[in-house]
């Protein structure tokens, strides 16, 4: 997060281009999608290390 | 915390070796997986008083407790799944910004907002739990390669979302 001298927020490309709702499911998605990845690539080398 | 907390996860692994990897992973995240229902449903607070606050971590553990010992039917091994949902908060204190209790003070040394002292925390994790995980492993004669890949993929994979953080600050959690 940004904020400009006066103490106002300067938001991001991202931000200042997107809608409200777009922002939040692109962010849903972002951070499902990590979990997500997370997971399945620690199972994926869990079951490669115990062949 | 991002991958560190799968550190937390292999060293239940270690402490409990019936329980399921996936249990595991899953306990490991289970605010960030409330986090992201929550915002999906467009209910998400960015205070995450629902999510990451001791009371809400706490409930996750008793839940989890109960809902494993119940269907697993070993208690002792519930008792490492509730200890892995609670590390959650605990890891999250050191890189995060969190909510004690609704009217309490925000705790946690932020340091999301230093990408490279974050990488180094969950590294320290990360490296810890990997080495607990692989005495798990069949063929000890192969702990330090196994070591490596696992520590090596986790490694690699909180790198890329630290450059990532570094290239997109201000977006937003939810």
């Amino acid at each position: 997060m940004t904020f400009g001298r006066d103490g106002v927020r300067v938001l991001s490309f991202t931000e200042s281009y997107m809608p409200d709702a777009t922002l939040r499911l692109l962010s849903a998605a972002r951070l499902l999608g990590a979990l997500i990845v997370a997971t399945l690539i620690t199972l994926l080398i869990d079951r490669r290390l115990r062949r | 915390m991002y991958i560190g907390h799968v550190g937390a996860a292999l060293a239940g692994k270690r402490a409990r070796r019936n329980i399921a990897l996936l249990v595991l992973l899953v306990a490991t995240y289970t605010p960030d997986w409330v986090d992201s229902g929550l915002c999906v449903a467009g209910a998400f607070n960015p205070t995450e008083m629902l999510s990451h606050s001791i009371p809400a971590v706490l409930l996750f553990a008793i839940a989890g407790f109960v809902l494993y010992g119940a269907l697993a039917r070993d208690w002792k091994g519930a008792l490492v799944v509730a200890a892995v949902i609670v590390s959650h908060l605990l890891l999250d204190w050191i890189t995060g910004y969190k909510p004690t209790w609704p009217g309490g003070p925000m705790i946690g040394l932020d340091l999301y907002e230093h990408p490279m002292l974050d990488f180094l925390a969950e590294a320290v994790v990360i490296v810890i739990g990997a080495i607990l995980y692989a005495r798990t492993l069949p063929r000890p004669e192969r702990l330090w390669r196994n070591l490596s890949i696992m520590a090596g993929s986790l490694l690699f994979m909180q790198l890329a979302i630290d450059v990532a953080h570094l290239l997109m600050k201000s977006l937003p959690k939810c």
